[in-house]
Formats: structure tokens, C-alpha cells, sequence
């Protein structure tokens, strides 16, 4: 009896042992060299079975104690049979018996409780980090989560720890069919937990390597796996949260004599799958049909005996050769590096395979990534971040206010301000000051790793987009130290803006033409965001747009004074003419007809002067005569003496301005 | 049957051994130089200067008798550490605030020189940051203001004075530290807080004059238009009246040609024109008195009536 309780104490050492250093190299893996969420939490169930193995082992000890008392106690029973006058004291000689019955009654409770309120707090932190990366607008943060991670590693090491964790969990699963083992079903259970983690990771690494770029984008898989991941986080809060209420249960369970006790953490739940008769054990019978698999006890016991070192230097050489084995993803390319040497050809995308460590190793750039700079603010390089030149007066009263963009407002911050040569200044006129303007531009410069010279990106430069922005920033001081501000500002803003574009990508391809000195980049485009003086002169150059308004302003007002005064002029002079014309036309025909009425009058007189000199009085007579408004007085007499009194008599009649005339 | 496998993982036992003391006795005899680094063997403390410093793998001797140095092979951008931007005065007494760069590597035919003198980056860059600074103030107070910024192509010579900063950190770099300079360049080049201020506000006098000037020249447009326009109104006017002048002139001369006609017979003509006149004076508020004297009133007169038996008439 004493021998069988021993090997329940030796089943929860072995497997205590075999535990410990797959939790670790889980941990320690899962982080550095293929990090995936899955195998990160399934430490988790790892931790939870080592606790209960341990809880398992120690409670073995403390019945074989209790066995061992029991036998001591029949024993001096037999010797003094017949005696019974120590009867009742025997009771209280049972100390192994009482340690095991605290054990039962506090240690048990505490630890599940413990088991349970710490797994429920760990998986809810472990949930909303991960429920924060699966939100759709926290690329970056999954991608900085799974940088450098590689798909095959992933697979690799999920499978080394899902063999031995299935392995391991079947076999203590089969053994807890005993009584005595029992207790070993419920670390079973979590060990198939963690294994089940380890298959979902495998699985989603296969899918990663068969599917990338087809099917899904590296984010959308990254998602998946994060949404996987938070769905077996609330899995194993369900799990921590039947723990707790098991404590509960415990009270309102019926008590029989012959009733097994089970552990109280031991789980329904996981009892219903993983039990003997349950849905994994159905699944470990159908292999063992098909293949003739056995795990059972003593096949285990002796794949322990002669399998283990195999079996752990079998991972290793696995996870070594794993090594062999790296992906180029779409848009990068890669280097095969032989012993420090690296190879001529270029890898286009794809799975490529490579000696282990140390023989070969891979350098991957991304080739395909639009980068960028920006020129004349302060750059992501940490050595020209710091103000350079002068401080703008204007620049600390501002706040930034990047809605609206004009030229008085402060709307980027840390602006360069670059020197430009003046157009027109004599040096007598400036004394001190230099001939010099002052202007603030940004330009943003797009660049890619040329995919055929990856070498030259690698090792010709420690950092060449480094290089590219200094290159960029002294071409650009070069090219405005003689150029004209006002026609940067206007006119000439998009040629600046090639011309600038030109010098940089100039001097990057004298570079590249050198293999020695080649970068390894190309300008793609550089557009000029924002040229204008610095801020506290910006409003001058406001005045002078507006000067020049007034000056337009003016002109075409003199324009319409003008417009107006031609046409009334002109208006002028056609009056002048036509009366002119009229005078002429008068001039010309009128004496014309008169001559020529001359003529016959002339003829006529000549016949009879007197005659017609008195026709021509009597006519005119005739004519007056027919104007009544004309007055006539005819006076019969010889002399006019008795006109005075006419003339009197009409004045009475209101005629005042009465001439006295006569013929 | 146990002595099989005792046999066998004494078997495995002895190889692993030999797997791993065959790995330390290859890291005793073979050094790998990456591809970007230089590796120098050092024998006894002696540096071997024809040593193999290209990448891949190369045999040595163990390690206390030969040693290893490595160093970045890359070229790298170094602007300073201190006095990146520094204040330099120019030959014309400027001051200016210059940034100067130099990209630099490990030469690669003095690689010995550079480790035996400098040894590590760091040391690299404490070197260059004195050479890049006394090169700086060198050169610039060299020339003049004007040889940095200018509009005019033949003055500015801001590429000249780079190459000239180039050459002299170049030189000293190879001939002290065993370091190549592979270019040099002003990334920077501002004027002073108080400078800039001056600048500024000449930048803004100078707008105020360009300004005004604009609407000056506004004003100088408009008066020539207008005035160009009263001119042009003066001309077309004279123009018209001149030859309205003509045109009468013309008419006169024509109505001349009609009047020497009436110079037949001035008697008559004088006679007419009496009587057109006359026609013309008599209006609305003239009296007419006819007495028997005036034909056809004299039809009344005494002598008439005398003459004739019949009746006389009066006409009205």
C-alpha cells in the first residue's frame, strides 16, 4: 500500500519537473524571438497546472503519511489486541491524518480562491491591452507588438510546445483514472488548455504563411489573431470564474462516505471535454485505433525513461533548424549573409531557406515604403532638432493653429529660417546688416531603398536616410543663398520647387553613381508644403500685395477717366464739326440759290428797273400785310401830324413799348 | 541489454562533447569579419597589417596570442558634438551661425593608423569635432559675407568655400587619425538673434519702400493716363476745330464765288438785300404806318384820287 502511495508522489514530481522548463522556455520564447499572443496567455494555464500539480504532490505526501500512521496504528494495534484501554486515545494520535484533514480544509480553499481572483485580474488586463491593438486604428501598435516576427519561428515553436503539452496532459488524463491519481486530472486539464492555445497559434501561423498577401494584409491577420487571442482570454476568465464559484458549490454538495472527493478547483467544465468518456478522450481512443498510439502509463513511463533527452534535443535541433527557414514579404527584399559576408543576389518575396546559425543569417529592407523627411522644421534626426538660427520674435506669442494657414500665424513649429540673397541693395544703403532676406520653406522629401541596391543601403552608409536629409539641407541653403526671394514667393514658386528637387536628386545620383559612395535610396518626389517669410516680416509683405491693389486700383480709375473724357471729346468735336459743316452747307448752297435767283431778278430789273423794284416792295408789303401780328395803321393824309394821337389812343390800349416807326 | 544503452548514450555523450568542444576550438582558430566591419588581428600586440579585413570567415591563431579588433566599416554623417551650430565671424566682421557636415569612415588603407590612435568611434568623433571646428573658422573668416548669400552667379561662392572646408578637414583627418573624409557640406548657415532682427526690420523698411514705391507708381500710372487722356481730348477737340475752321473757310470761299454775282448789279443787289432786311426787322411789335405817300397807299392820296375818276380802294 505504501508503494502505490509513493508513485503518486513520484507522478506529480516527474511531472512538476517536466512542466517547470517548458513554462520557462514558453515565456522566455513567446517574447524574444517569435512573439505571438497565443503563446504569450498560454502561460497562463501553464502556471495554473504547475500550481495545482504542486498542491497535488503535496497533498500526496500528506497521505501516504496519513497511510503510513494508519499502518503504524494497526501495527501497535495488533500488538496490544485485547487491550482496549487506549481506545479512545488513539483519536487524538492522528497528527499526519489532521495535517491532511487542514490541508483539505484550508489550504485547498485559499489556493483556488488565490488561483481564481488573481487569474481573473490578470486576464482582464491581459483582455482590454489586447482589446485596445484589435481596434482598427492602432496599426502601429500591433505592428511595433509583432515587429520582427517571423510566421515559421511562430509554427515552430507553437508545435514544440503542443506535442509534449498533449503528450504530457493524455497521459496524467489516463492516469487520473485511478484513485489514488486523482488528483493529477485537474494540472491534465490545464496542460490541455495551454496545448489548445499552442494548436490555435500553429494554426494561425499556417495561415499567415499560406495565405499573407493573398487573402489577407499582415494587419488584418495581426487583427485576427488578436480577436483569437482576447476569445480565449474571456475562455479562461469563464474558467477562473467557475474556480471562485466552486468554493460555493463545495458547501451545497451532498456528502457520501464512498464518494472520491475531487479537488475543489477542479473544473466541470473542462471535466465535460477532457474526462475519461469525455470528448478528448474519444479523440485519444480513435488514434490509438488508427495508429496504435498508446498512452498509457507505463508506455508514458518509459517515454520518460528514453524519450525525454531525445525528445527536448529533438526541439532544439527543430527550433535550429527552424532557422533555416525566413520569409521576405511583399515589397521587401532580402540578403543572404554567409559568415559575415553578404551575398551578391537580391531576394525577391517568398519563403527562402538559408543555413542555420552561425553559417548564414538575413538582412530584410522594405523597399516599397514610401519614407519621408521634412525640410525647414525640426527634423526626426535627433542632432538638428535643436533651434537652428535665430529664434522668430513672432514664433513664441503664437499658439500653433494648423486649421487656417496664413503667413502672420505660427502653424508649424520649430521653423528653420534660411538665408536668401537680395536683389538690388547697395552695401552703403545697409551698413552693418547684411545683404541678406530671411525666409521659412518646408519641403517634404518622399524617398525608397532601391530594391537593386539594398547592399549599397546596408553598408555603405551607418545611416543613409541620415545623409539624404543633410544632402537635402545643404542644397537647399545652396540654392537660396542665390536666389531671388520675391520671385520664390511668386512667380517662380513651382520652378523653385524642381529646381530644389533637382540639386538634391543631383547630388544623390553623383553619390549613387560611385558604388563606393552610393546610398541606396531614390528621391521619388519633393513638393514645397509652405514657403513664406518669417513671421514677424510676413505682414510687410502683406502691405506690398496690397500696395500693389491701391496701384491697380488707381490705374483703372485713371483708365475710366480716360475712356470717358476720349468719348466726350469726341463727342465735343463732332458737335464742332457739324456746325462747321452746317455753316458750310449754309455757306455754299444758300448763296449759290440766291445767285442764281440774282440772275433772274437781274434780268427782270434790267427790263423795267422801276417795275420791278416796286413788285418786289409790294411783295414784301403783301407779305408783312398777311403777319397779323403786325400792326399797320394806314393814314390817309398827306402830312403824319395826327399820327402823335393814334399812338397815344394805342398806348392807352397797353401797348407801352410802342416805337414810333414809319415808312 | 542495458549495456546497449549504456553503450549508446556514452556514444551520444562523446559526440556531444566533441560538438561543442569542436565549436570552442573553431571561435579559437576563425573570426568572421561582418560586411560592415573592419577586423584587424592583433598578434602578441602587435597589429598585422596585412591581416584580411575582408567580410567572411578568416583563420587566427588562439586568443591570447592573437586578439581581434573590429570597427565600423560604414561611412558615417558627423556634424559635431559640441558647437554644431557655431557662431563664426566672416572676413567682413559678420557673425554668422554655420552648421558644417563631414561624412567620414575608416579609411581603409590606414585602418592600423586609425586603430592605433583612435581606436573607437567615439574617440573618431571627439577628433573631428575639434578639426571640423577650427576648419570652420578658418575658411569662413576667409572670406566675406558675400561669398555666401548673393544674387550675382560671380560673387557667390559658396560651392568653392565647402570644397576649400572639405579639402583642409580631409587632409588633416587622413594624415592624423587614418580617417577618410568623404564629403563636406554647410547644412546650415543663419545669422545671430540680433542680426536677424535687423535684418528683419530692413526686410520691412525695404517692403514699406517697395510699397510705396507700388502705389507711388500707382499714382504716376494714373496721372499719365489722365493726363494723357486730357491731351488727347485738347488734340481731338483742336483737331475738330481746325477743321471746323477749314470747313468755313472753304464755305466762305464758295460763298464768295455766289456773291460776286450780286457785284453786276450792286443797285439792285443793294436793293434786294434792303428789302430782305426789312422783311426780316418787321415782327409782332411793329407799327406800320403807311401814309399816302408810301405806295400802295398813295393810291389814297390827293393826286391820285385826282387823276383817277373811279373810286379808290383800301386794301387792309
Amino acid at each position: 500500500m505504501t508503494g502505490i502511495s509513493k508513485q503518486a508522489e513520484k507522478y506529480a514530481c516527474i511531472c512538476f519537473i517536466i512542466q517547470l522548463p517548458i513554462l520557462i522556455f514558453t515565456w522566455a520564447l513567446s517574447g524574444l524571438w517569435a512573439p505571438s499572443a497565443l503563446i504569450k496567455i498560454s502561460v497562463f494555464p501553464q502556471i495554473i497546472a504547475l500550481i495545482f500539480t504542486a498542491v497535488a504532490w503535496w497533498r500526496s505526501i500528506l497521505v501516504r503519511k496519513e497511510h503510513e500512521e494508519e499502518l503504524e496504528r494497526e501495527q501497535i494495534a495488533e500488538k496490544r489486541s485485547g487491550e482496549d484501554l487506549f481506545g479512545d486515545h488513539d483519536e487524538s494520535m492522528r497528527i499526519a491524518k489532521q495535517g491532511r484533514k487542514d490541508f483539505d480544509k484550508w489550504a485547498l480553499p485559499i489556493v483556488s480562491i488565490l488561483v481564481g481572483v488573481i487569474g481573473l485580474v490578470a486576464v482582464y488586463s491581459f483582455a482590454s491591452k489586447y482589446s485596445v491593438l484589435s481596434s482598427e486604428d492602432s496599426g502601429s501598435l500591433l505592428a511595433m507588438a509583432f515587429k520582427g516576427r517571423s510566421a515559421v519561428s511562430v509554427i515552430g515553436l507553437s508545435i514544440c510546445l503542443l506535442v509534449p503539452q498533449l503528450i504530457l496532459a493524455a497521459f496524467l488524463n489516463g492516469l487520473s483514472r485511478s484513485p489514488e491519481h486523482r488528483w493529477m486530472r485537474a494540472p491534465a486539464h490545464w496542460i490541455f488548455v495551454s496545448g489548445f492555445m499552442a494548436g490555435v497559434g500553429a494554426i494561425l501561423g499556417v495561415v499567415e504563411v499560406k495565405f499573407l498577401s493573398e487573402t489577407f494584409s499582415t494587419e488584418a491577420l495581426y487583427v485576427l489573431e488578436i480577436k483569437v487571442t482576447v476569445w480565449c482570454l474571456i475562455l479562461l476568465g469563464i474558467l477562473f470564474c467557475e474556480i471562485l464559484l466552486g468554493q460555493i458549490f463545495e458547501y451545497y454538495r451532498p456528502r457520501y462516505r464512498k464518494t472520491l472527493d475531487r479537488p475543489v478547483y477542479e473544473s466541470r467544465i473542462l471535466g465535460v471535454i477532457f474526462d475519461p468518456g469525455g470528448i478528448a478522450h474519444n479523440v485519444a481512443h480513435a488514434l490509438d485505433y488508427q495508429f496504435g498510439f498508446k498512452i498509457s502509463e507505463t508506455s508514458f513511463y518509459r517515454f520518460l525513461e528514453r524519450g525525454v533527452f531525445p525528445f527536448v534535443l529533438a526541439v532544439i535541433v527543430v527550433l535550429y533548424l527552424l532557422d533555416c527557414v525566413f520569409m521576405v514579404r511583399p515589397g521587401e527584399r532580402g540578403l543572404r549573409i554567409t559568415m559575415g559576408k553578404a551575398g551578391k543576389t537580391i531576394l525577391n518575396p517568398g519563403v527562402k531557406f538559408k543555413l542555420p546559425i552561425p553559417f548564414q543569417s538575413s538582412k530584410i529592407v522594405n523597399t516599397e515604403e514610401i519614407r519621408s523627411f521634412t525640410m525647414g522644421v525640426s527634423s526626426k534626426f535627433a542632432y538638428a532638432s535643436e533651434t537652428a538660427g535665430p529664434a522668430d520674435e513672432y514664433a513664441d506669442k503664437n499658439t500653433v493653429d494648423k486649421r487656417v494657414i496664413v503667413w502672420t500665424v505660427k502653424h508649424v513649429e520649430n521653423e528653420r529660417i534660411y538665408l536668401v540673397a537680395t536683389h538690388g541693395t547697395s552695401r552703403g544703403e545697409l551698413g552693418d546688416i547684411p545683404e541678406v532676406n530671411m525666409l521659412s520653406l518646408h519641403a517634404e522629401v518622399q524617398y525608397q531603398v532601391d530594391e537593386t541596391n539594398i547592399h549599397a543601403f546596408l553598408y555603405n552608409y551607418e545611416n543613409p536616410e541620415e545623409l539624404l536629409y543633410t544632402i537635402a539641407e545643404q542644397q537647399l541653403v545652396g540654392f537660396l543663398a542665390n536666389a531671388d526671394l520675391v520671385s520664390i514667393l511668386g512667380e517662380k514658386r513651382g520652378a523653385t520647387e524642381t529646381a530644389i528637387e533637382d540639386a538634391i536628386e543631383e547630388e544623390l545620383l553623383r553619390l549613387n553613381s560611385n558604388p563606393e559612395t552610393a546610398t541606396g535610396l531614390t528621391i521619388v518626389n519633393l513638393s514645397m508644403v509652405g514657403v513664406h517669410p518669417p513671421l514677424s516680416v510676413a505682414e510687410s509683405f502683406q502691405s506690398v500685395v496690397s500696395a500693389r491693389e491701391e496701384k491697380y486700383t488707381e490705374i483703372e480709375q485713371a483708365k475710366a477717366y480716360k475712356q470717358t473724357i476720349e468719348k466726350d471729346s469726341l463727342a465735343e468735336s463732332y458737335n464742332i464739326l457739324s456746325a462747321a459743316n452746317n455753316y458750310k452747307v449754309q455757306l455754299t448752297l444758300e448763296p449759290e440759290s440766291e445767285a442764281a435767283q440774282f440772275r433772274v431778278h437781274m434780268k427782270n430789273y434790267k427790263l423795267a428797273p422801276d417795275l420791278f423794284r416796286l413788285i418786289a416792295y409790294l411783295e414784301v408789303l403783301e407779305k408783312i400785310s398777311e403777319d397779323e401780328k403786325i400792326r399797320k395803321f394806314a393814314v390817309a393824309a398827306k402830312s403824319g401830324k395826327r399820327l402823335t394821337n393814334v399812338i397815344y389812343q394805342e398806348r392807352k390800349l397797353g401797348y407801352s413799348d410802342l416805337d414810333t416807326e414809319k415808312k | 541489454m542495458s549495456t546497449e544503452t549504456e553503450k549508446k548514450k556514452s556514444k551520444f555523450v562523446v559526440a556531444l562533447i566533441a560538438i561543442v568542444s569542436l565549436i570552442f576550438i573553431a571561435s579559437l582558430f576563425f573570426y568572421t569579419v561582418e560586411e560592415n566591419q573592419y577586423a584587424v588581428v592583433i598578434r602578441l600586440g602587435e597589429p598585422q597589417i596585412e591581416s584580411d579585413t575582408s567580410p567572411g570567415i578568416h583563420a587566427k591563431l588562439p586568443y591570447p596570442i592573437d586578439d581581434v579588433w573590429y570597427h565600423d566599416r560604414r561611412a558615417m554623417v558627423f556634424a559635431g558634438n559640441s558647437g554644431e551650430l557655431e557662431e563664426v565671424l566672416t572676413k567682413d566682421k559678420i557673425n554668422v551661425i554655420v552648421s558644417v557636415y563631414i561624412t567620414w569612415r575608416v579609411d581603409p588603407n590606414q585602418v592600423v593608423t586609425f586603430m592605433n590612435r583612435v581606436k573607437t568611434t567615439e574617440n573618431a568623433q571627439e577628433k573631428l569635432t575639434d578639426l571640423i571646428r577650427s576648419t570652420k573658422n578658418n575658411v569662413i573668416g576667409r572670406h566675406s559675407f558675400s561669398e555666401f548669400i548673393n544674387a550675382n552667379q560671380d560673387i557667390i561662392n559658396l560651392q568653392e568655400i565647402q570644397d576649400e572646408i572639405y579639402r583642409e578637414i580631409a587632409a588633416d583627418a587622413q594624415e592624423l587619425f587614418g580617417i577618410e573624409v568623404r564629403s563636406a557640406g554647410i547644412q546650415h548657415f543663419g545669422l545671430p538673434e540680433n542680426t536677424s532682427q535687423k535684418v528683419f526690420e530692413r526686410m520691412r523698411a525695404e517692403r514699406k519702400r517697395e510699397a510705396d514705391t507700388i502705389r507711388a507708381s500707382g499714382r504716376a500710372e494714373s496721372s499719365r493716363i489722365k493726363a494723357e487722356a486730357d491731351t488727347k481730348r485738347a488734340e481731338i477737340i483742336s483737331t475738330a476745330r481746325a477743321e471746323a475752321t477749314t470747313i468755313r473757310a472753304q464755305a466762305d470761299k464758295l460763298a464768295n464765288q455766289s456773291y460776286q454775282e450780286f457785284a453786276k448789279d450792286p443797285e439792285l443787289a443793294s436793293f434786294l438785300f434792303e428789302l430782305e432786311a426789312l422783311e426780316k426787322m418787321l415782327n409782332k411789335d411793329t407799327y406800320l404806318i403807311l401814309d399816302t405817300t408810301t405806295p400802295p397807299m398813295n393810291l389814297f392820296s390827293e393826286e391820285y384820287l385826282k387823276k383817277m375818276t373811279a373810286p379808290a380802294e383800301e386794301g387792309k
